[in-house]
This record gives C-alpha cells, sequence and structure tokens, in this order.
C-alpha cells in the first residue's frame, strides 16, 4: 500500500534502495511512488517501481553510460556517451509478477511499503527479457556525448559534447534542426551591439570535468539552454537564432529548470539563480543567490525572492 | 537541481540535499548526511536530485538511490 506523504514530517527518509553499485549518473521519475529509472557509470538502466522498491528491468541498447533521462508518463528518454538518444515505452513491459521480490529481509513486513533493500545486497535481477518490447527509436546524429535533453510533446531537443543542439521530431524520428551554440552565439553578438553575448572565455582553464552543454529545457518553440561559460541561452525554435542570454553565473551551468513564473539556474560557481521566466517576462534578470557549497545564504535572499514572485509580468 | 511548486532542491556536491522553500524562504538539509554523525554512517556525496510533489529522490555516487518527503 502506498504511504501518504503528507502524513510524514518534511525530510522523512521513505526507501532507500542500492540501485547500482557505481556512480549515479542520471535519475528521474514520473510521479511520487511510481516509476523511476535510474542510470549509472557501470553502464546500466534500470527501471524501478518506486512502491515496492524493486527493479523492473534493464533498458538496454546504450553502448555507453546515459547522462541524461527524463521520464513522462510511460515514455522515457535517455541520452548517452555513445551520442545516441534513445526513446522507450514502458508500457510494453512484460513486469515479473509481485511475488518474485528479492531480498526484502524476512523479518519486515511486507506491505507496509518500508521494507528496505539491505544495503550490502547486490542489486536484485529481474529477469533479463522484461524491457525487450520497450525501445522506440534511436536518435543518432550527435557525434559527441550526449548531455542533456528534454521533450515535450513531440519535440525533443537534446545537447551534446559536440557543441550542438538537436531539434528531433519524436512523430517522424528524425532530427529537423541543428543549432550550433557558437556560431549561434556569435551571431547574436554580432545583431546587438554593445551588449556582450559572445562566448565568454572565463580567463580560467576550462573545467575538464564540466559539460559543454550543462542542462537545457524546451516549451513550445522556447528552448532555454546554460553551456560551460556560464551563459544561459534563450533560442526561438523557429528562427534557430539566440534571442537572450543571461549572464551572471561564473561557472558552468549544470543544471536548469523553468516554468511559467521562475526560471532557476545552478552552476559549478556553486550558487543557483532565480530569474523571472521567459514565458512571462521577456527581461529577465538574474536576481539572487539563494546559498552555496559552504551551505550559507546571504541576508535578505529569500525578501527578494517574494519580491520578484509578486513583481506583475512586464 | 530540480524545483516543484514548493521548493528548489539541488545537489551540491555534499552528502545532504540543499532545500529552499520558496514560501518561506528557509533553507535546510533533507537526505542521509543530516544524521550521518549520531548514526555513526559515512553516506557518500548526492550527484543527482529529482522533486515531485513533494516526493524527493536523490542518487548517491556509491550507487544507492533515496525517496523522502519534502
Amino acid at each position: 500500500m502506498p504511504i501518504l506523504h503528507e502524513h510524514f514530517e518534511p525530510g522523512s527518509l521513505i526507501k532507500e534502495i542500492q540501485a547500482h553499485n557505481d556512480i549515479i549518473t542520471a535519475i528521474d521519475f514520473d510521479v511520487p511512488f511510481g516509476t523511476m529509472v535510474t542510470a549509472a557509470l557501470d553502464d546500466t538502466v534500470r527501471v524501478w517501481d518506486l512502491s515496492a522498491g524493486r527493479c523492473l528491468g534493464f533498458l538496454e541498447g546504450h553502448h555507453a553510460s546515459v547522462r541524461c533521462i527524463q521520464v513522462e508518463d510511460n515514455i522515457v528518454a535517455t541520452g548517452s556517451a555513445d551520442a545516441s538518444v534513445r526513446l522507450w515505452d514502458l508500457s510494453r513491459a512484460h513486469y515479473p509478477p509481485q511475488d518474485n521480490r528479492i531480498n526484502k529481509g524476512s523479518g519486515e513486513e511486507e506491505d507496509d511499503g518500508l521494507n528496505y533493500a539491505n544495503p550490502e545486497d547486490a542489486p536484485p535481477q529481474p529477469p533479463p527479457s522484461s524491457m525487450e518490447d520497450c525501445p522506440l527509436v534511436s536518435l543518432e546524429a550527435h557525434i559527441d556525448e550526449v548531455t542533456a535533453l528534454h521533450f515535450r510533446e513531440n519535440t525533443l531537443v537534446s545537447g551534446s559534447a559536440d557543441k550542438t543542439l538537436r531539434q528531433w521530431d519524436l512523430v517522424q524520428g528524425r532530427c529537423v534542426q541543428t543549432l550550433d551554440v557558437l556560431w549561434a552565439a556569435a551571431q547574436a553578438s554580432s545583431m546587438s551591439a554593445g551588449v556582450s553575448t559572445q562566448w565568454r572565455p572565463t580567463g580560467r582553464l576550462p573545467d575538464a570535468s564540466a559539460d559543454f552543454i550543462g542542462a537545457l529545457q524546451c516549451f513550445d518553440a522556447a528552448l532555454a539552454c546554460g553551456t560551460a561559460d556560464g551563459v544561459i541561452r534563450l533560442w526561438d525554435l523557429r528562427s534557430g537564432q539566440v534571442h537572450r542570454s543571461l549572464v551572471g553565473h561564473t561557472g558552468p551551468i549544470t543544471c536548469l529548470q523553468f516554468d511559467d513564473v521562475h526560471l532557476v539556474t545552478g552552476s559549478l560557481d556553486r550558487s543557483i539563480r532565480v530569474s523571472l521566466s521567459l514565458l512571462c517576462c521577456p527581461h529577465t534578470l538574474v536576481l539572487l543567490t539563494l546559498f552555496c557549497r559552504s551551505g550559507t545564504c546571504g541576508p535578505g535572499l529569500s525578501t527578494t525572492l517574494l519580491r520578484t514572485t509578486s513583481r506583475s509580468p512586464a | 537541481m530540480m524545483f516543484d511548486a514548493r521548493r528548489i532542491v539541488s545537489a551540491a556536491g555534499e552528502n545532504v540535499v540543499k532545500v529552499y522553500d520558496k514560501a518561506d524562504g528557509h533553507h535546510w538539509d533533507c537526505g542521509a548526511g543530516v544524521t550521518a554523525e549520531e548514526d555513526g554512517t559515512n553516506p557518500a556525496t548526492v550527484e543527482r536530485v529529482r522533486i515531485k510533489d513533494g516526493y524527493l529522490i536523490e542518487g548517491r555516487r556509491d550507487g544507492i538511490v533515496a525517496a523522502w518527503t519534502c
């Protein structure tokens, strides 16, 4: 029986799983207590039932570790260091029956949802064939690692270490647009004199561990993309051009998310910045830094956030 | 990093997830690292974090994935 998590204090542990035996490289899940997909440096991609804590199967096909995952309902997109993006349909899986649960600990209640897998145990092994009907399509055009992806409806955008973004039509399974980040950045800078939107050398040696394209998200024709130079670029997929660049971070962008109010970005400069979202305000401002690696938070930040949220969109 | 309606959560190279409450500006730590000292455990660094509807998932360097209320 699923737990009603509203009854827990915030910060309570629900479940802990030894999902892989190597560094987790990507995670996503659909809904609380739903389906989770994990990837690790051990080059496996596993599908999990979150309410039972058991592994349902493996998504096999990538030739290298998966760097990014998105789960929407029964559709999973994975981007890999093998330069491909693969789509999977989990509704085609043949899940093993519930009584095949493994390593649940003999002394624990079976149905309370709190039975943790023993961390010393090896990850439970589902039948190898449970996911064999799941692969939908492999999107292959990038020539280097896929480091970020996002899909919405029938459009998927992927970002790669080959320094391009690619827009894919998921119905036809083909690439419909390639965006050269360096070229587009140079175009944007030549059109908007006085505003520095070109590629910004930071004056330091590039961080070898940072991905060129750290994060992206699309919404209809709008695309936000964060790169290793610390710039957030807002693209128009209809023109294929950068229409705004947000400068503020001093290190590579590693994560990014926007909704209809906020654009939130995180960087290796140890800060998270919250701006008004591009969907409500074209003149997006980088407003505040929430906290850094030391865990400290400067004074007045929460009021800045409140002022941001209460400001009417321009 | 990810946010839902109430919180912004981030993995910042520690054994805890940094949580920022958007409503009251409060920020706090969530994860195995919070009680590690009293438990005598040494949880691994959090690498990835996701949150949806107050349900937080974090994945660590040692391959452990944990779900938390948030």
